[in-house]
């Protein structure tokens, strides 16, 4: 019994411990930005990431640290992946905007609106945890309102209103399932140029070619290739070494 | 000769179990692991090769190895069947960098081969620190080294600096790659494309290749300069080249051996100088630079309400971006539409940035006459000269005519154009906002696996505890009203009690009062407040009402009225009252409660 206490307590101060020594490293990450050792700290942003952190504020600093490397591809990434996070973040937007303005493909990095993007116009706005969070809301007071209908039968409004925030967490769960299951990413080409074939090899055609920081959509993987999609509806396949992305898994396993 | 023979069946036996011993381990399965080169520099790219024999059971995963970057696997395989038996090798590649001089080890690596795990030795490489040169065997004069120049060791803030880094190189180099980090408070234009060319340094020939950029400092005192890091691809020759000149033509590639090599620069330190505060014009705006300024009007004669177009032109070594509106007046005589301005730069090694500005005006001019523009003065510093210049340039004048009343009004569409009004706010796109410094790491921001568990255990709580609610409410409500059978037995309880008091105390008239006050009470425990009779009595209609709000039959109606009716009458009068009556209307009552009971 207490064997697991003791085994459960150390568990705990090892994750305390953990945290500082990760809040640490990002302060060495900070220290090395501001010397202009953007090599150090884009190797311990990147180390950050590689724990398991998903944290967007992560990817807008690794993604300044690799603009300043003069890497475009690698910083629109990173942006990328930081406005995944933090969708309505004023610094990743003004910067993301300020890399894709230095791009040489007049490409953007939302997918052209069409009537499924209008209504889900919220994906680019929230993120998953916020949507869930928002359905929690929702789900325990239409909970809470029947509840209290319970005690108070002759208040009809709560079993109504009960029943309507029901619903409307429902619709907001729906939502959260969409979000939660959409297997493409965005990322960007790193590679000075890059030639985009019609399959997953060097043998097949070259249907276009896309510069360093072009961003893509990518849904599939195959190997060493990547399939993408561009926001003017172009498709095909490139090679994974010429392409920067964050958080990409095949079938969002 | 016997001892001979002996000796040659025990070689022969040695010799069989080592092959035996060979088939084993490849029937077994095996894990080699090489890493090439073993020493190197910052920037070198180290192979590691785990050549897998056997069928793998498990995806290989490399060791945690701190500092190092692992990119890949590429991988081969290879099947074969040697009589009849089928053996399979893959080689998974990776290719390791490191940031840091140092030692780094690679710890052993687990592979689950043909069901057993298969462990490799641990192995290290070394990677020294980048150096400025590369040494040549026997000789003083390195092979390869870098340089970096400035134009100006000394600049000023807003002046623009040649940046020189050259690679000079007398060993055969098939791939340079230069890589530099910005400095702070800098603005750097790298549009300069490399160059190559060819130089004498210590009476040796060297193949040089210059890369340009400039810098331009924002903030004066010591400015650090990070250290531009030249990667390069060395083809080496080897020791079997062939002597034959005719052959060495085609086989140069295949006994020589590719190896990669990082070349990095000091880091430098540029002190920035502030703008002089002696002789500053007043109107001084932070331009610095050598400038010429131009100004031309496309008409000199027009009428009152016409259009005419000024154009002045900056143009030379600096930068103009910064340059915001003219301080162009012309007081009242003169209406002035600002046009957007152009502005165009060029990077290059003779000039540094060159810099040009176009601004246009349209004028409209109020009033009829010679009106003199006067004089458009811009002050600059220059830095090569060390003083603060005024740039000037002559407007010249402009002769108006007097135009008929009507036509004062200013109806041209390229001043309906000019009209000053909210304008879209044009970024000069030149930095990066700053990086976040204060955010706790921990606070992620997406959905893990802790905060997941926390959000679906709310999530589950809400209709759990609901349903408790539920059940809890059904049972106080079930606990809080009693069931027919409860109430008839407590009721006639109560009515015999009351009943046994009241007959018992008969003779004396004044507890009548008592037992008509029980008796309500009992009609009370049936009734509740259904009827809302609170003690006092009901009339006909009032019960007819309460009886029609709950939707009872005709037939309840009546037995509710003569319920009401038998309590008044035990109430109002005297008369005995049986265990048999009370049992009655006990029973009548149930029954209307049963049925009030349905509706309600």
């Amino acid at each position: 019994m207490y064997r697991n206490l003791y085994l459960l307590l150390f568990a705990f101060l090892l994750g305390i411990d953990h945290a500082n020594a990760s809040q640490g490293q990002l302060e060495l990450a900070t220290q090395a930005y501001d010397k202009g050792d953007f090599y150090q700290s884009v190797k311990i942003y990147e180390e950050l990431i590689a724990t398991g952190l998903e944290n967007g504020h992560l990817y807008y600093n690794l993604g300044n640290a690799y603009f300043r490397l003069e890497e475009p591809g690698k910083a629109m990434a990173a942006y990328l992946a930081a406005k995944r996070l933090l969708p309505r973040d004023p610094d990743i937007k003004a910067n993301l905007s300020y890399v894709h303005s230095q791009i040489k493909d007049n490409l953007d990095y939302e997918s052209d609106a069409g009537l499924l993007n209008v209504i889900a116009f919220w994906q680019d706005s929230f993120t998953p945890k916020e949507i869930f969070e928002a359905f929690l809301v929702f789900w325990c007071l239409g909970f809470l309102s029947l509840g209290a209908f319970l005690w108070k039968r002759e208040l009809k409004l709560l079993k109504q209103g009960g029943i309507g925030l029901l619903g409307a967490s429902a619709l907001i769960f729906t939502a959260f399932l969409i979000s939660l299951n959409q297997d493409a990413i965005w990322g960007a080409v790193s590679a000075n140029s890059a030639a985009v074939r019609s399959g997953p090899g060097e043998l097949n055609t070259q249907v276009f070619e896309l510069h360093s920081g072009a961003p893509i959509k990518i849904s599939d993987e195959e190997n060493d290739w990547f399939l993408i999609g561009l926001s003017d509806g172009k498709k095909g396949w490139i090679a994974k070494k010429q392409v920067s992305s964050y958080g990409f898994k095949k079938n969002n396993s | 000769m016997e001892n001979l023979m002996r000796r040659n069946a025990r070689k022969h036996n040695f010799i069989l179990l080592i092959l035996m011993l060979g088939f084993t381990s490849q029937a077994l399965g095996g894990l080699r692991v090489s890493l090439n080169p073993r020493e190197g520099d910052v920037g070198t790219t180290f192979q590691l090769s785990i050549q897998v024999e056997g069928d793998l059971n498990e995806e290989i995963e490399l060791p945690n190895m701190p500092g190092v970057t692992a990119h890949g696997p590429s991988q081969s395989s290879q099947i074969s069947y040697i009589n009849g038996r089928r053996t399979s090798s893959i080689a998974y590649i990776y290719s390791l960098k490191v940031d840091k001089p140092g030692e780094y080890s690679v710890p052993p690596i687990e592979a689950k081969i043909n069901g057993t795990i298969e462990r490799s030795k641990p192995t290290s490489f070394t990677v020294e620190k980048p150096s400025d040169h590369i040494k040549i065997k026997g000789s003083k004069i390195p092979g390869a080294f870098v340089q970096r120049n400035y134009s100006a060791r000394k600049p000023y803030v807003g002046e623009a600096v040649l940046r020189t880094s050259k690679l000079f190189y007398r060993i055969r180099v098939v791939e340079a790659e230069r890589k530099v980090s910005k400095a702070d408070h800098t603005r750097v234009f790298n549009d300069i494309e490399r160059e190559q060319s060819q130089e004498e340094f210590a009476q040796q020939r060297f193949s040089v290749l210059s890369y340009y950029d400039v810098i331009v400092p924002s903030r004066p005192g010591k400015l650090s300069i990070p250290s531009d890091y030249i990667s390069l691809g060395i083809q080496l020759q080897s020791s079997r080249r062939s002597r034959n000149s005719f052959f060495s033509e085609f086989f140069d590639d295949a006994f020589s051996q590719r190896t990669t090599k990082t070349l990095s620069t000091k880091e430098d330190i540029l002190e920035v100088q502030a703008l002089p505060a002696q002789g500053k014009p007043p109107k001084f705006a932070g331009l610095v630079g050598s400038f010429d300024v131009k100004a031309d009007l496309n008409v000199r004669n027009l009428k009152q309400g016409e259009t005419a177009t000024l154009t002045i032109e900056v143009a030379g070594r600096g930068l103009l971006d910064t340059m915001g509106t003219l301080p162009l007046d012309f007081a009242s005589k003169i209406k002035i539409y600002p046009d957007k301005p152009v502005n165009e730069e060029k990077v290059t090694k003779e000039e540094g940035v060159w810099s040009k500005r176009v601004y246009k005006y349209a004028l409209v001019p109020n009033q009829a006459g010679e009106l003199d523009l006067g004089q458009f003065e811009l002050p600059v510093f220059n830095p090569s000269k060390e003083i603060y210049e005024v740039l000037s340039a002559n407007l010249g004048t402009l002769t108006v005519m007097a135009a008929p009343e009507e036509s004062k009004v200013v109806t041209s569409p390229s001043i309906q154009q000019l009209k000053p009004g909210k304008s879209e706010v044009e970024s000069l796109a030149k930095d990066l906002v700053d990086i976040h410094r204060n955010f706790d790491l921990d606070k992620e921001t997406t959905l893990n696996s802790q905060n997941q568990t926390w959000l679906y255990t709310i999530a589950g709580l809400a209709p759990l505890l609901f349903c408790l609610s539920f059940l809890f409410q059904g049972f106080i409500s079930k606990s809080s009203t009693p069931s027919a059978k409860q109430r008839r037995s407590s009721a006639l309880k109560n009515f015999n009690q009351e009943k046994q008091k009241w007959e018992a105390s008969w003779h004396d008239k004044s507890h009548s009062s008592e037992a008509i006050e029980a008796y309500y009470r009992i009609y009370k425990d049936f009734l509740g407040n259904k009827f809302n009779t609170n003690g006092s009595a009901l009339t006909g209609r009032e019960i007819e009402r309460i009886c029609d709000s709950l939707a009872l039959s005709k037939t309840h109606k009546e037995s509710a009225k003569e319920i009401v009716k038998s309590m008044d009458q035990l109430a109002f009068s005297d008369g005995l009252f049986s265990s048999g009556q009370g049992a009655q209307l006990i029973s009548k009552i149930d029954d209307l409660i049963s049925e009030i009971d349905k509706h309600v």
